[in-house]
């Protein structure tokens, strides 16, 4: 049975910044969707969609980060980076398949010159969006204050995710702006119709970004090739205080990757001796490598295969 | 359990040799569906699609279990990518499940008012092709054992149970003069085929995932595996740590030992291949690591 362990001030402070950044989301993204569909506005129902999408990946890394801080997946002896992985794919998954939805409403639109969008309520959706920003801008803001150096990879990843959101709330921002504007019902259709269409872009580059990263690891690809270069240049630099290396194999598994590794050895080595030379194998790949498990097993000549 | 696994053919020319007589018979039932347009023949022949899709996918996948160790690319064998076929199959039987409730909800009113007693008799025809593939299938299932994969051999019989129940539900719905008996009969087939993909699915891909995410074995093997190394207490070492994962039909077994640290390494591959021996007993085909620490 894992034990639990009370969080940090600063970790208790990160996993803050997480959860206040996403109640923000969630309060704006309410509006955003009333609003998109008493507008019928494409650039604000699809940014309703994304924001409500990754809205999901932030509850989901923050329920991640207060396991981690309270040692509640220890259930996952391999690491919990394929359950990340898992949930990575299927956000992924959900991003491509909306914004290939959103990018067939636009041009439907497009085609059908369709202007459902009013002037106002354009101005309306313009100022929820310029609200999203606002907190958006906020929000990195926090997570920068409460960034070390020494950061978890999941934390970053948010900070990360919270500029790009930034970026295409502005953008978003912009557009709709200018179609709220603009006399022309025809320019404000297609303004409209283009920031929906980027929305969905981004949707889709970043969903299918999301699957690609995600599915070799859950296949237990094995590591990149320039790792494993990395570990083979090792080995042959240790040689003189390794054995001869019978078997190695890898696979990654999000940002952890892990390495087994079998030697020969003589029958009369003594577990004491084996397991210094192990273990300072070992210390030498984890220092080299970042994030990396070895495993170190051992063949003696007459026995064959024993530990592997 | 996941999806166990003996032997299969690994070209798309063995599995269309094994598979010709479905994919015919799903061919008729698919040209019958699109003159009559009736939802249960759709239904029956969606079934039959998914079945004979999750089959040939089997087949090509699955090599021998040493080849699917060893496989050059992936350096810890297929085992996941058997899971992610199976996932994406899950999620394809899971989406026809659901298209099947739409359209019996969207089509409930019109649902065999538009079909004769003639063309209730085609359908029934056009289904009795599968049913009789399906009861040949159980019939030879013990030969088809030696040459297909293990499960889709083992499913022969729910197949079989599932083309009959429907077959006897159109046989009936044909031969009743009433059409509201009729009407409530191919609902009924149309239902249980929807129910059938959604739980089927369900179930497939729950295994998939667990498989997928590293979760560590279900209860009972564990327990097993537990049983198995609290019986193994040699003097010369100690367990000190055990971690299991399986991927596909492989679970991954890697134990920790702790042993005397004057001890040679000859006595302690000795132990250690007694104690992998055990652990194969419990758990067959599993791919143990041993580490050992002073």
């Amino acid at each position: 049975m894992p034990i639990t362990r009370q969080p940090t001030s600063e970790q208790k402070s990160k996993e803050s910044a997480v959860l206040y950044a996403a109640v923000a989301d969630l309060l704006v993204v309410i509006p955003m969707f009333a609003l998109g569909i008493a507008t019928s506005s494409l650039t604000v129902l699809s940014e309703a969609v994304r924001v409500a999408l990754m809205l999901v990946v932030e509850f989901y890394s923050y329920a991640i980060l207060r396991a981690v801080h309270r040692n509640k997946l220890e259930k996952f002896r391999f690491g919990f980076g394929k359950l990340e992985l898992f949930c990575n794919l299927v956000i992924g998954l959900t991003l491509v398949a909306s914004g290939f939805w959103i990018a067939d409403h636009a041009v439907e639109r497009l085609l059908e010159s369709e202007a459902l969008a009013t002037p106002l309520g354009l101005a309306v959706a313009a100022v929820v969006t310029g609200v999203n920003a606002l907190i958006n801008a906020l929000g990195l803001v926090a997570m920068y204050s409460a960034a070390r150096a020494d950061d978890s990879p999941i934390f970053r990843a948010q900070i990360r995710a919270r500029k790009i959101k930034l970026v295409a709330s502005l953008i978003v921002l912009t557009t709709l702006t200018v179609a709220a504007l603009a006399s022309d019902p025809i320019v404000a259709l297609w303004l409209d119709a283009l920031g929906g269409a980027f929305v969905a872009a981004v949707q889709i580059s970043s969903g299918f970004r999301m699957m690609s990263e995600s599915v070799p690891d859950l296949l237990d690809h094995p590591v990149a090739s320039e790792t494993r270069k990395q570990v083979d240049e090792l080995l042959s630099k240790l040689q003189p205080t390794t054995s001869d290396v019978r078997g190695l194999r890898t696979r990654r598994a999000g940002r952890n990757a892990h390495v087994e590794l079998s030697f020969d050895v003589e029958q009369h080595t003594s577990v004491s001796e084996f397991c210094r030379r192990s273990e300072a194998l070992q210390a030498a790949l984890e220092e080299e490598l970042d994030d990396i498990e070895v495993t170190i097993n051992f063949h003696t000549a007459e026995a064959g295969r024993n530990a592997r | 359990m996941t999806t166990h696994v003996a032997y299969g053919p690994s070209s798309i020319a063995q599995a269309f040799a094994l598979y010709w007589p479905d994919i015919a018979i799903i061919a008729i039932l698919a040209l019958v569906c699109s003159f009559s347009g009736d939802l249960f023949l759709i239904a029956v022949t969606a079934h039959a699609i998914a079945m004979v899709v999750r089959d040939i996918a089997c087949l090509l996948i699955c090599k021998d279990p040493q080849s699917r160790r060893q496989s050059t690319r992936y350096e810890f064998g297929i085992g996941k990518l058997e899971q992610a076929v199976n996932l994406a199959i899950a999620a394809m039987e899971f989406l026809l499940g659901l298209l099947l409730i739409h359209m019996l909800l969207s089509d409930l009113d019109e649902l065999g008012s538009l079909l004769s007693p003639q063309d209730l008799s085609l359908i029934a025809l056009a289904t009795l092709l599968y049913t009789m593939r399906s009861i040949v299938v159980f019939i030879d299932r013990r030969r088809l054992n030696q040459i297909l994969v293990s499960p889709i051999a083992y499913a022969a019989k729910n197949r079989m149970a599932m083309f009959v129940f429907l077959q006897i539900l159109v046989t009936f719905a044909a031969l009743s003069s009433n059409k509201a008996v009729a009407e409530t009969l191919l609902t009924c087939g149309v239902l249980a085929v929807a129910l059938v993909l959604l739980l089927s699915a369900m179930r497939q891909a729950r295994l998939a995932v667990l498989d997928l995410v590293d979760h560590p074995l279900d209860a009972n093997t564990d327990h097993q595996l537990q049983t198995v190394l609290g019986r193994f207490v040699p003097d010369q070492i100690v367990i000190v740590g055990v971690r299991a994962r399986r991927a596909g039909s492989i679970p991954f077994v890697e134990i920790t030992v702790s042993a005397n640290p004057h001890q040679t390494l000859e006595l302690t591959s000795h132990i250690i291949a007694e104690l992998r021996e055990s652990v194969l007993e419990a758990l067959p085909g599993s791919d143990i690591v041993v580490r050992v620490r002073s």
